[in-house]
């Protein structure tokens, strides 16, 4: 089912938490596509079900209904034992909180992940590619936030993954460093012509992306493609 | 406020719901913790209440006294009297062997003490009268005896059983238990096997025995206290040095009546000797009156003969005087006899004649009746002849009148014939008439016919014309039939003429036969009649002829009777003769007979005379045999005299000898000793005490480990619930609240938890653990009723202060630290522990070989550090508990085989009477010198001594081997530590290694020796390994030289090639029914013993390992709750990374494994240590355990170690598993 150049379709995907006796549709009826080498970016208001869009993209958490269709493999039907396959081969992911492990250096974090994968990228060479060449040996807590996140997205891209999920990467950091963590996003979605989807509060970088997916209330509000996508220096917010 | 604190109590609650796993981990190892303290330390004083209270029931004595000479009822009053002695009963007892089926048993016999040492019956009663026995259960069990059975027992030694029992055959009535015995182990004897092997009580009357062989007494106030106790033993020991006190001069009392009892019975001796003595002069003196009335009797005699001699000269007289008469006599004699003999030849020519006459007389007289005889039968054959002279006239007439009728007859016949003869022409005549009449009839006949016929013709052709011919006809023939009837009867009278004439001729033929007939018969008759005629003429004639005879005959008699009277009267004159002369020879035989009677007169006075001189000659002799008689009894009598008073002197000689042994022995009789002793006397009792010390020992040591790691996982428990909730603390205190209110949640929280698990722990440990302990010991001890575990106060107390107060003080510290930070710090997330490089990785080519997770697990490992030594520590505890408990048992095994099988190696001994004669040695040592069972042997002396150096004196054996040399053989002297050997020489001794520690004492030191009240001070050259007992090894020339003497060995020590108990039994019988030994002991005997105190151990290291289970489960299952809980974050990155769940728990595990590998290290150190300090503690003064664990109870140990580390890590895959992914995503709270 795969189409020319998609990536990721979603397709009518449902959500559904019970709270006790409330039940909480956190995704509610969404679908939307991913072309392969896009820079996505889903916006939306906190508790629009943003999050889960990324669980479930993810392969950490499963949706109610509807069909999650990644790189023409339909994984809404996976078991567990298959979903973390598939995290392990196809997903790198960027938390906010860059979710370390501390009492691993730099390079031993980026080794954390990929040992454990098909065809993983030499890990110190990516740890140069973020610019961290001379921080290698450094603990997390050695590191500054940007530079923390720097090793995060190093230990993403160290899986070689087919899609790049960030959750609020900058959410964390500082105007400046955030700036930067995004051009290293940006740059390596160019450079490793990588899908990369980004998930932010942050509408104001809506136009460095190649699509802008808005999400209120579980659905897609409204999906756009952006032809001429901006560098991330030229975005103020 | 107080609803905010409401607020607060409710949030508290809320809290424990929530983290009830937490809440319920610290209240696990805290009631583990308590649990253990209160209860293992609760086992010994239960231990012995449980014995107390058994004690107490059965009202066991607290004191027995035991006195060399036995005591007396007088003993028991004055013990009475004495203070604090509640009760004091005399008892009886021996040993005895009493015969089984193919062997025989040691059978130690009580008498029953009035309301002390109660026996607890199991089945059947107690005794009451004699004759009945009540045996233990033990002995009815394994050697299959019934109540009714009777057992026969016999003494051990050469005595008699009656010296001790009135009867040797008894009837068990019941069977139970003495509250001497508590374990099966009944201690040993000093007859049979020595062994022990039946307990028997009875009462006091079967016993025979002279004096009490003890008195028991209860202690005022002992009851009240616990047996073992101090306490107890306070109220106990005053009341025996009470005892002790009056000891002495009940013993000098006893003495003296012992003495005046000697006195007594060597006076009576001495009486009866002189009673001896003065028989035998009685004797003597009746032997000299004997003597003389023989020498009397001799003279009498002598005179008697002389008399006899004159009357015999008397008698010789008379006697030719009667012979004279007698002559005379003879003479007339001789006349009258051929007087008599001449009428008697008269006398019998009469009778001879008048026989003759007789006989004649009746010949007459038969001839006369012969005669008439003839006469008669004459007479009647004359009769007969004339009848038949009779008859023969008769015959004759008849015959003649029969001759006159037959004439008659013929003359009729011819008459008649005559006629007939006339007749004849006329009846020829009719007959020729008969025939012509005949013819005219046939001619009449046939014209009759003819004319029927015509008739018939006629008739036939009918023709009347006819009729008038046939009426012609017809009457022509009546005509005709007229003539024929007239001619008929004309025949018929003819025919009558003639058959009349024959009939005349017939009868007249048969008239003539008659008459010829009768002719004939005449004529014979005639023949006949004159035949008898003349048969009568001859008999007339023969008649005749013997009448004539018969005439002649009686002329012959008449003649002879004539004469047979003429010879009567000639007869009848000689007879009145022969009559007259017979009258004459009567008057002259009267003369003869007076004559004879006066000589007989004579006779008779002669042949009295001689009687009396017959009688007085038989007088003489009947004195001189009895004199002889007499003479030969004095003989007999002196002879007999003479040997009994050699023999009645040599009895007054022994007897004599025997008063003066007897006064040597009463005059060398010691004064009695008592041995006063309390139940430390009492085997079982004591080796009960030891074990509760032994459990108190093992309380000592092991519950601490518990309540460390107790408190430890508390303290991290705690310390992570603090930090957990910090932002929470920081809320509350941004809020307002104080320190303390919100600390109170915390201290809350631990104290309930602690509180309770506290009290549980303490509910479950002393009434559960005691139990099990004491009945793990009730494999030793069988006759403990029951086990007692009560609370108790002080330990329920202390454990449970103990664990609130540190769980608190855990708690206070872990938030002092949060409590003192500022809401805005607390409310910031704690700064995750950051990584560094740890010290291995310095270590770059053990770092660089390790593989990328190996590092990470290093890493990980040290950088919690807390975590680590908490884990450490509780895995160490884990294996180090393991370790100690089967390193317990191996120790204890240790004893049996390095003691038997590597120290003392040889088989057994064989021990001999103190006082054993030369001879009886002799042949003991002949015995064991042939005896192939026994491969080597060596006589030793081993006796006791006590040792000291310094304050401290311990008793020891005192070995000395006959030769040093062969030492070797038997026992091996061994350094533990280098398995150097030692050589025992003449400059010192050679003692062993407990009683060396325990002294204080090393090679080179001089130790002082004291034995039998010789004291002496000598160099110790050497310490050897030992764990059984102490002993000093001595060579005999430093015994000599120690003690002034040689030593006198009273041990000979076997070395057999069979260890087996079959063959040990044997071996034991054989020698020790030899005269003058003691015993015979095994060393398997020991190995036995601890066997048993094995078993009760099994039970303990049991405890030990579900202990040490539990205690390694709770500490690791926590600490990976909270190593979890601290790293959700990273195991959760881990999972979004694409670890599968294995590879997750893979991550964890390593660390733990690693954790569990360097605690059972950790362990195994501990372990050891704590294994020696338990055995030091444990192990009791007279034996050493084994120092060092084997290698299969480290295996055992670490393998149980990884099994429940292996459990822990299952549970926690399956909490891992529960981990939320999308935990990664939140923010750090």
């Amino acid at each position: 089912m795969k189409e020319n150049g998609e990536m990721v379709r979603l397709v009518d995907v449902r959500k559904t938490y019970h709270m006790g006796e409330v039940v909480i549709h956190a995704v509610d009826g969404l679908s939307l596509e991913i072309k392969e080498g896009e820079f996505a970016v889903v916006v939306g208001p906190s508790g629009a079900g943003k999050t889960t869009v990324l669980n479930i993209l993810g392969g950490m958490d499963s949706a109610t209904s509807g069909e999650v269709w990644i790189d023409g493999v339909d994984i809404s039907k996976f078991k567990e034992k298959q979903l973390t396959s598939y995290r392990r081969n196809d997903i790198g992911f960027v938390f906010q909180f860059y979710n370390l492990v501390q009492n691993l250096t730099a390079k031993e974090n980026v080794e954390l992940a990929s040992q454990i994968c098909r065809d993983p990228m030499d890990a110190e060479q990516v740890l140069r590619d973020v610019g961290l060449g001379d921080r290698m040996d450094n603990f997390p807590a050695q590191l500054s936030g940007g530079e923390q996140q720097r090793v995060a997205i190093a230990r993403a891209l160290a899986k070689n993954p087919k899609l790049l999920l960030c959750d609020e990467p900058t959410g964390a950091l500082d105007y400046n460093t955030g700036k930067a963590i995004l051009k290293l996003l940006q740059d390596t979605c160019r450079e490793h012509h990588m899908t990369v989807v980004v998930i932010t509060h942050n509408s104001a970088i809506a136009p460095m992306a190649d699509r802008i997916i808005h999400i209120k209330n579980g659905r897609v509000s409204r999906m756009e493609e952006n032809p001429h996508p901006v560098s991330v220096e030229t975005i103020e917010w | 406020m107080k609803k905010r604190r409401n607020v607060l109590v409710k949030e508290f609650f809320v809290e424990v719901w929530k983290t009830r796993n937490r809440f319920l981990s610290i209240l696990l190892i805290v009631l583990l913790g308590v649990a253990f303290f209160s209860g293992i330390r609760a086992a010994s004083p239960d231990m012995r209440l449980s014995a107390d209270s058994y004690y107490d029931d059965s009202r066991l004595m607290d004191i027995q006294v035991m006195g060399t000479l036995g005591l007396t009822e007088d003993d028991v009053e004055e013990i009475r009297t004495l203070e604090g002695v509640e009760e004091a009963e005399p008892a009886y007892s021996a040993d005895v062997l009493c015969r089984l089926e193919e062997t025989q048993a040691v059978v130690k016999l009580m008498s029953v003490t009035g309301e002390m040492n109660l026996i607890t019956v199991e089945e059947g009663r107690a005794p009451e009268k004699e004759g009945e026995i009540f045996m233990d259960s033990a002995f009815m069990d394994t050697y299959g005896y019934e109540i009714g059975d009777t057992i026969e027992v016999f003494a051990g030694d050469d005595g008699d059983i009656l010296d001790t029992l009135k009867q040797d055959t008894f009837t068990i009535v019941g069977c139970g238990t003495s509250p001497f015995y508590l374990s099966l182990d009944l201690g040993t004897s000093t007859v049979g096997n020595g062994n022990v092997e039946a307990i028997g009580v009875l009462t006091a009357d079967n016993f025979s025995l002279e004096a009490y062989t003890g008195i028991y007494l209860r202690a005022a106030g002992a009851e009240k206290e616990v047996a073992y106790t101090d306490a107890y033993m306070d109220v106990v020991d005053k009341v025996k040095h009470r005892v002790e006190e009056i000891a002495d001069s009940r013993c000098e009392v006893r003495y003296a009546e012992i003495q005046a009892d000697g006195e007594k019975q060597i006076s009576d001796g001495e009486a009866e000797i002189a009673d001896a003595r003065q028989e035998l002069l009685d004797a003597e003196a009746e032997l000299t009156d004997g003597e003389k009335q023989i020498a009397d009797a001799r003279q009498e005699l002598l005179d008697g003969e002389k008399e006899l001699e004159d009357s015999r000269k008397q008698i010789a007289d008379g006697e030719k005087q009667i012979a004279d008469g007698e002559k005379e006599l003879a003479d007339g004699e001789r006349q009258i006899a051929s007087n008599e003999k001449t009428i008697q030849d008269g006398r019998s020519q009469i009778a001879a004649g008048q026989s003759q006459l007789d006989a004649a007389q009746k010949q007459i007289t038969d001839g006369q009746s012969q005669l008439d005889a003839a006469k008669a039968e004459l007479a009647q054959q004359e009769q007969l002849l004339q009848n038949q002279a009779a008859e023969y006239e008769l015959g004759l007439k008849a015959w003649n009148d029969g001759d006159a009728q037959v004439s008659q007859g013929e003359q009729q016949t011819a008459a008649a014939e005559e006629q007939l003869n006339a007749q004849k022409p006329q009846i020829d005549a009719a007959r020729e008439m008969i025939v012509q009449q005949e013819q005219q009839l046939a001619a009449l006949e046939s014209m009759m016919q003819q004319l029927r016929d015509q008739i018939q013709e006629l008739e036939e052709a009918g023709d009347a014309a006819d009729q008038e011919l046939i009426a012609q006809i017809k009457e022509q023939l009546g005509r005709v039939e007229e003539q024929s009837a007239q001619l008929q009867t004309a025949l018929t009278q003819i025919r009558e003429q003639v058959a009349q004439y024959d009939e005349a001729v017939a009868a007249l033929a048969a008239q003539k036969e008659q008459l010829a007939a009768a002719r004939e018969e005449l004529t014979q008759q005639k023949a006949q009649l004159d035949a008898a005629g003349e048969l009568i003429r001859t008999g007339q004639e023969q008649l005749a002829s013997a009448r004539q005879t018969l005439v002649q005959k009686q002329q012959e008699l008449d003649a002879a009777a004539a004469q047979a009277a003429a010879s009567r009267r000639t007869l009848n004159e000689k007879s009145a003769q022969l009559a007259s002369g017979e009258q004459q020879l009567a008057a002259a035989k009267r003369e003869l007979e007076s004559g004879r009677t006066e000589l007989a007169a004579s006779r008779q006075k002669l042949a009295d005379g001689k009687q009396q001189l017959a009688d007085g000659e038989q007088e003489i002799a009947d004195g001189k045999a009895e004199l002889a008689e007499k003479e030969q009894e004095l003989i007999d009598a002196r002879a007999e005299f003479d040997e009994k008073s050699a023999d009645a002197e040599t009895e007054i000689a022994d007897a004599e000898a025997e008063i003066a042994d007897a006064r040597k022995e009463l005059d060398d009789m010691e004064m009695p000793e008592w041995y006063v002793l309390d139940r430390e006397s009492i085997q079982s009792c004591v080796e009960y005490g030891q074990d509760s010390e032994r459990i108190e020992a093992i309380g000592n040591v092991f519950p601490l480990i518990f309540f460390l790691v107790a408190a430890l996982v508390c303290l991290t428990t705690m310390t992570r619930m603090v930090e957990e909730k910090r932002t929470e603390i920081g809320t509350l205190k941004a809020l307002g609240y104080g320190k303390w209110q919100i600390a109170a949640k915390y201290i809350g929280y631990a104290f309930f938890s602690s509180c309770i698990g506290g009290i549980a722990g303490l509910l479950i440990g002393q009434k559960v653990l005691p139990v099990v302990i004491i009945q793990a010991y009730g494999i030793l001890y069988v006759n403990l009723p029951e086990a007692l575990s009560p609370l108790h106060l002080s330990y329920s107390l202390t454990s449970l202060a103990m664990a609130v107060v540190i769980t608190t003080l855990a708690t206070i510290a872990a938030c002092r630290r949060e409590l003192a930070l500022v809401p805005a710090q607390l409310m910031r997330p704690q700064a995750p522990k950051s990584g560094k490089r740890i010290l291995l990785e310095r270590v770059g080519f053990i770092w660089n070989r390790l593989s990328f997770t190996g590092k990470a697990t290093m890493r990980n490992l040290f950088r919690y550090k807390k975590r680590f030594f908490m884990t450490v520590l509780g895995i160490g505890g884990c294996t180090g508990l393991l370790l100690t408990g089967f390193g317990i048992k191996d120790s204890i095994m240790a004893i049996g085989e390095l003691q038997f099988g590597e120290i003392r190696v040889y088989s057994g001994a064989v021990t001999m009477d103190e006082d054993i004669s030369e001879e009886n040695e002799e042949a003991l040592l002949r015995t064991v010198e042939n005896d192939r069972d026994i491969k080597e042997w060596m006589p030793a002396k081993e006796s006791s001594v006590d040792v000291s150096f310094g304050d401290e004196e311990r008793s020891s054996y005192l070995m000395v081997p006959s030769d040093v040399e062969k030492l070797g053989d038997y026992v091996i002297l061994q350094d533990r530590r280098t398995g150097e050997k030692k050589e025992l020489t003449d400059d010192g001794v050679v003692i062993t290694e407990k009683l060396a520690s325990l002294l204080d004492v090393s090679a080179g030191d001089t130790v002082t020796l004291t034995s039998d009240d010789v004291e002496a001070e000598v160099l110790v050259t050497a310490v050897v390994e030992n764990y059984f007992y102490h002993y000093v090894y001595m060579t005999p020339a430093v015994y000599e030289q120690v003690f002034g003497e040689a030593p006198k060995y009273s041990e000979i020590f076997l070395v057999n090639d069979d260890n087996s108990e079959a063959f040990e039994k044997e071996l034991r019988e054989k020698y020790m029914d030899m005269d003058g030994v003691s015993g015979v002991s095994f060393t398997s005997d020991v190995a036995g013993y601890i066997n048993d105190m094995l078993k009760s151990m099994d039970t303990v290291i049991v405890i030990i390992v579900i202990a040490a289970g539990m205690l390694a489960f709770i500490v690791l299952y926590n600490l990976n709750n909270i190593n979890i809980s601290e790293r959700q974050r990273e195991l959760a990155t881990l999972k979004v990374l694409g670890f599968y769940e294995l590879e997750v728990s893979e991550y964890m595990f390593r660390e733990n494994i690693w954790l569990t590998v360097i605690g059972s290290i950790v362990g195994m150190v501990f372990g050891v240590i704590l294994h020696l300090f338990v055995i030091k503690t444990v192990e009791i003064d007279i034996m050493m355990f084994g120092r060092s664990v084997k290698p299969v109870s480290f295996a055992y140990s670490i393998l149980l170690t990884f099994l429940f580390s292996f459990l822990v890590n299952l549970a926690m895959h399956f909490k891992l598993k529960k981990i939320n992914m999308v935990e990664s995503l939140k923010s750090v709270e």
